[in-house]
C-alpha cells in the first residue's frame, strides 16, 4: 500500500520533472533533460518564492519553538486542571486550516476585525490596506496566524522531552544551591536537547513543504509577497497544468530539505559526542 | 528564609498568568468567531467591536443547513473520513502488530519511512496521484479521496499503533497461547481489546486529518458527488462578498466534529503521538 501510493507516485513525481508535461498539450510527456530546472533559476517568480520560503522558514521556526519552549516549560508542573488545560491549548493544531486561514484573515481584516480595530484604539494603526494588503506586513502576518496554528507541536514534543526527566532532579539541584535557570540551563536544557532537535527538523520540514495556509490566507498575495515554493509549485500544477515545472520546483524542495536533514542530523550527532 | 517563600508565591502566579495567557490565546479566537456567527452582518462590519447580546440568533447555521448545499458536503466528508478511518486502521493495527512482535528484514525500513514520507512535498506526490486517479477513473469519487488520504494518515497509524503493541506485555499473548489459542487468536482475543483505547485515539486522529485535507481535496474533486466541506468554504469566498456571518458559521460548524472527538480523546491522542515519536 505505501509502495503504490508513496513510492510509485515519488518516483513519477520525480520522473516528470524531467520531462515537458503539460496538461494543455496533451497527456503525453516528452523527456526533456534538465531543461525545467534551467528555466526555473532564470525566473524571477521562483527567486522571489524561494527567498519568501527562507524567510518564513527561519522566523517560524524561532518563534514557535521559542513559544513552544515556554508553553512546555509552564505546562509541564502538575497542578488542578492540567490535563484540560494541556488539551484545549492543543486544540489549534488540530483546527482545520481552512476555519483556522478564515477565521484570522476575518480577525486581523482592515474593516471589520476585531484585533486591528482594537490595536487602532490604542494608537497602533496599519494603515488603508491593512495587514494583508501590505507587501511587507503579509508575510508577517502568516507567520503570526501559523504560530497559533502550529507552536503547540512543537510544545507536545518538549513537554514529552521534559516529563521525561526525573522529578527529583530539580531538588536534589535546588539543595545545592542552583537557581531556577541554572536549572534549566544546565540541567534541562540538556536534557531535551534531542527532542529540541528531532521537533526542530519536523517543524522546518511542515513550515517548508505545506501550501495550505499560504494558499487560504492570502494566496501569495500581495503581489508576490507571501508567494512561497510549495504554493508555486502547486500554481504551476493545478492552474498552469505545467505538471512538468511544478514537478521540477517541488524535486528542487525535496533535495533541499533531505540535504538540509543530513547535515543537521550529523551535526546534532556530532553535537552529542562532546 | 521569608524572600524566599516570597518567590516561590510570585513565580507561581506568574506562572498563573502564563497559563491563563496560552489558554486564552488559544480559545479566544475561537469564542469571537463563534459570537460574531450569532450577530447580524451589518452589524459585524459597522461595529466589529461591540459586545452586546442583543439580535444574536442561530439564522445563519439554519439558512446554511435549509438553503445551501453545504449538508451534501458535509455527508460526502463524514464518508471520506470513515472510509479513511477504516481502511488505514484495518490495514495500520496489522503492520502496526506485524511490526510490533516479529523481527523480519526490512524492518527499520519501513519504521524510517514514516519520517522520510513527511519530507516529501504534498505537492509532488499531488500531480503523480492526481494522473493515476485519472487513468483509474478514481478522480471526484469517495474511494480516490480515500485511498490519497489513507497515503499520508496510514504510517501514522502504523507508527501510533506500534507503540500501543509494544507497550503490552507479550507474557499475555504467550499465556493465552499455552491455552491453545493461535496467535491471531491471541491477537484477537488478548491484544486488541487491550489497545482499543488507542485504537479509538488512533482513528480520531485519522478522522480529523482526512476531514480538515483541503489540499488533496480541491485536486481530486471537480461535483458535489464527492466535494468535501472544506472545499465549499473556500468556494464561499468567491461566490458572495466576504460574508462573514455565514462564513464563520460555517467555520463553527464544521469545527464541531473535531472539537467533539478531540474532547473525547484528546489526552490519550496526544499521549500517543508524543510517546511514539520519541521512542526511536
Amino acid at each position: 500500500m505505501i509502495a503504490l501510493f508513496i513510492f510509485y507516485p515519488l518516483y513519477r513525481g520525480v520522473f516528470l520533472a524531467f520531462t515537458r508535461t503539460k496538461l494543455l498539450e496533451g497527456p503525453d510527456s516528452t523527456l526533456n533533460g534538465f531543461e525545467n530546472f534551467k528555466n526555473l533559476f532564470a525566473d524571477p517568480t521562483f527567486i522571489t518564492a524561494l527567498q519568501n520560503t527562507f524567510v518564513f522558514a527561519a522566523f517560524g521556526l524561532t518563534s514557535q519553538m521559542l513559544l513552544g519552549l515556554g508553553a512546555a516549560m509552564l505546562l509541564s508542573k502538575e497542578r488542578k486542571y492540567i490535563g484540560l488545560i494541556r488539551v484545549l491549548v492543543v486544540l489549534p493544531w488540530f483546527t482545520p486550516p481552512v476555519v483556522t486561514a478564515y477565521m484570522w484573515r476575518f480577525m486581523l481584516d482592515t474593516n471589520a476585525g476585531i484585533i486591528i480595530q482594537l490595536l487602532k484604539d490604542v494608537g497602533i494603526s496599519f494603515g488603508e490596506v491593512g495587514i494583508w494588503g501590505n507587501p511587507h506586513l503579509a508575510i508577517f502576518g502568516a507567520l503570526f496566524v501559523d504560530l497559533w496554528a502550529s507552536y503547540p507541536f512543537f510544545m507536545l514534543f518538549i513537554l514529552a522531552g521534559i516529563q521525561g526527566i526525573p522529578k527529583d532532579m530539580r531538588e536534589s539541584t535546588s539543595v545545592d544551591g542552583a537557581s531556577a535557570f541554572q536549572h534549566f540551563r544546565y540541567v534541562v536544557l540538556p536534557l531535551i536537547k534531542p527532542v529540541l532537535i528531532v521537533s526542530g527538523l519536523l517543524g522546518v520540514i511542515h513550515l517548508i513543504n505545506s501550501p495550505t495556509l499560504m494558499l487560504l490566507l492570502t494566496n501569495g498575495g500581495p503581489g508576490d509577497s507571501t508567494l512561497v515554493l510549495p504554493l508555486y509549485a502547486f500554481r504551476q500544477a493545478f492552474q498552469g497544468y505545467d505538471f512538468g515545472y511544478a514537478s521540477a520546483i517541488s524535486v528542487l524542495v525535496l533535495a533541499a530539505i533531505a540535504g538540509f536533514a543530513m547535515v543537521y542530523i550529523r551535526f546534532a550527532k556530532f553535537g552529542k559526542e562532546d | 528564609m521569608k524572600p524566599k517563600k516570597v518567590r516561590k508565591k510570585f513565580s507561581y502566579y506568574m506562572a498563573n498568568v502564563g497559563i491563563t495567557g496560552l489558554v486564552l490565546f488559544a480559545i479566544l479566537p475561537l469564542f469571537w468567531t463563534f459570537y460574531v456567527s450569532l450577530r447580524e452582518e451589518v452589524s459585524i462590519t459597522r461595529y466589529p467591536t461591540m459586545l452586546t447580546t442583543k439580535n444574536l440568533s442561530f439564522l445563519a447555521y439554519t439558512h446554511i443547513w435549509r438553503d445551501t448545499n453545504f449538508p451534501v458536503l458535509i455527508r460526502n466528508s463524514l464518508i471520506v473520513s470513515s472510509m479513511t478511518v477504516l481502511l488505514s486502521l484495518v490495514l495500520g493495527t496489522a503492520a502496526g502488530y506485524a511490526l510490533s512482535r516479529a523481527k523480519f528484514k526490512g524492518r527499520q525500513g519501513v519504521l524510517l519511512s514514516y519520517l522520510v514520507i513527511r519530507l516529501i512535498p504534498g505537492v509532488l506526490l499531488l500531480v503523480p496521484i492526481y494522473i493515476m486517479m485519472y487513468k483509474f477513473h478514481l478522480l471526484d469519487t469517495y474511494f480516490g479521496l480515500t485511498f490519497a488520504y489513507t497515503t499520508f494518515t496510514l504510517p501514522a497509524t502504523i507508527w501510533l499503533m506500534k507503540g500501543f503493541f509494544d507497550s503490552l506485555p507479550p507474557d499475555l499473548e504467550n499465556a493465552a497461547r499455552v491455552d491453545g489459542c493461535s496467535r491471531l487468536g491471541a491477537m484477537w482475543r488478548i491484544s486488541l481489546p487491550l489497545v482499543l483505547p488507542g485504537l479509538a485515539a488512533t482513528g480520531t486522529l485519522t478522522a480529523i486529518t482526512a476531514w480538515n485535507d483541503v489540499l488533496f481535496a480541491i485536486m481530486l474533486t471537480s461535483s458535489n458527488k464527492s466535494r468535501t466541506w472544506p472545499v465549499g468554504l473556500r468556494e464561499m469566498i468567491g461566490e458572495f462578498q466576504l460574508p462573514w456571518q455565514l462564513l464563520t458559521a460555517t467555520a463553527i460548524m464544521s469545527l464541531l466534529p473535531v472539537v467533539i472527538g478531540f474532547a473525547l480523546v484528546g489526552r490519550k491522542m496526544v499521549a500517543g503521538i508524543t510517546a511514539g515519536s520519541l521512542k526511536e
